[in-house]
């Protein structure tokens, strides 16, 4: 009896100071390794492919499109970005005869880091929104299904325009699984249309199969 | 002094506990928000339209005309007078990939080199942007070296 007595009054006390440690460690790596998800509006699930290039993210011009066909366009947020979405806005509102405010531009570039999706029409009143409405606000995408109305194009002059005809550095397509190809294909058109005939398309890693000759010749410069 | 000598026995005890739940719970945040797989960029070129070149070499040419949920249409040569035509899928057998490889020891048996292997790859409205992806992946994972994005043929006058 005394000996179970004893096991009853061992206390639980547990020296938690490793534990906090490895919690630390843990939570320092995550604090140094993190790198912010960018605000996005649209939800994008890319396709997989073999390329193992990083993708830039500096001075980028993005042009999302999601499986319903909605056609975005964003900017890196760095200056250069920053820059090129000013020029945009200020390019498209005076061959449009918008007439934006300079409030207005500043909320296009603002709007722009997280992507920007309505006719050229609607966008006065769209560059009207606080934060909180911009990311509440359904944005019907850039009307790109006709050529007649292809407003991409609008975007992509105004842009070429403003940087004196020098064409953007990364030109980004980040495109949904589900996309059907003539939304691929306007989108396409419209850069053709501006000269611009090199992207980059971004895609998640997937690994390369074995066997195949991509994967002999990486097996060669090793 | 009978006061100081049980002030300096006194063990500290301090219950970690809350610190650890503090601990994991900025953990969960950081990985929740990090994004760990970077996306990666796929180059693509476009041909320039206004410059209108079709001179392949029939032997060496293969058509693919995208159907749907990675059905392919392929056409040895040009669509319309095909060597040789059949179906391949990309997502199961008969693959593309096997196909390409076959199709490059062909030309090679036949013209001693594989320098001119080009391969049209012409979408459908029903084909997703996944499957053209994943088109121009199997050209990286086939090393071919030349491959065109034809547009649509409605679209072409």
């Amino acid at each position: 009896m005394s000996k179970l007595n004893k096991i009853a009054k061992k206390s639980t006390w547990v020296d938690m100071t490793a534990f906090v440690d490895v919690a630390f460690l843990i939570l320092s790596f995550f604090m140094l390794a993190t790198k912010f998800k960018p605000p996005e509006v649209i939800k994008i699930e890319n396709p997989k492919s073999v390329s193992s290039e990083n993708q830039p993210d500096k001075d980028v011009f993005k042009v999302s499109f999601d499986a319903q066909g909605r056609v975005f366009v964003s900017f890196s947020s760095d200056p250069e970005g920053k820059e090129k979405a000013q020029g945009l806005a200020q390019q498209l509102s005076k061959q449009k005869g918008l007439n934006l405010s300079n409030a207005q531009i500043a909320n296009f570039v603002r709007f722009s880091v997280g992507g920007i999706g309505v006719p050229v029409t609607q966008l006065p009143s769209f560059l009207n929104f606080s934060e909180g409405e911009y990311k509440q606000f359904p944005q019907p995408g850039i009307p790109v299904q006709d050529s007649t109305n292809n407003q991409l194009n609008d975007y992509l002059n105004a842009l070429l325009t403003s940087t004196g005809g020098r064409k953007p550095t990364n030109v980004m397509l980040n495109g949904d699984n589900g996309t059907k190809y003539p939304y691929f294909k306007n989108v396409l058109a419209a850069f053709k249309k501006n000269g611009i005939f090199s992207f980059k398309l971004i895609t998640s890693l997937e690994g390369v199969p074995s066997g195949t000759p991509l994967y002999k010749q990486q097996n060669e410069r090793k | 002094m009978n006061a100081i000598e049980t002030k300096g026995k006194k063990t500290i005890n301090i219950d970690f506990a809350p610190m650890v739940d503090l601990g994991f719970l900025l953990i969960t945040f950081f990985i929740f928000t990090t994004e760990l797989s970077k996306p990666k960029a796929f180059k693509l070129s476009v041909p320039d339209d206004s410059v209108i070149k079709n001179e392949t070499p029939e032997k060496s040419t293969i058509t693919l005309i995208m159907k749907e949920n990675g059905v392919i249409d392929y056409y040895e040569g040009f669509e319309e007078k095909p060597l040789k035509k059949g179906t391949v899928e990309l997502y199961s057998k008969p693959s593309l990939r096997d196909h390409l490889m076959d199709k490059r020891k062909r030309i090679i048996r036949q013209l001693g080199n594989d320098s001119n292997y080009t391969v049209l790859i012409q979408p459908s409205t029903l084909t997703s942007y996944k499957e053209i992806v994943d088109v121009l992946d199997e050209m990286q994972i086939t090393a071919i070296k030349k491959y065109v994005l034809l547009e649509d043929k409605a679209a072409k006058k």
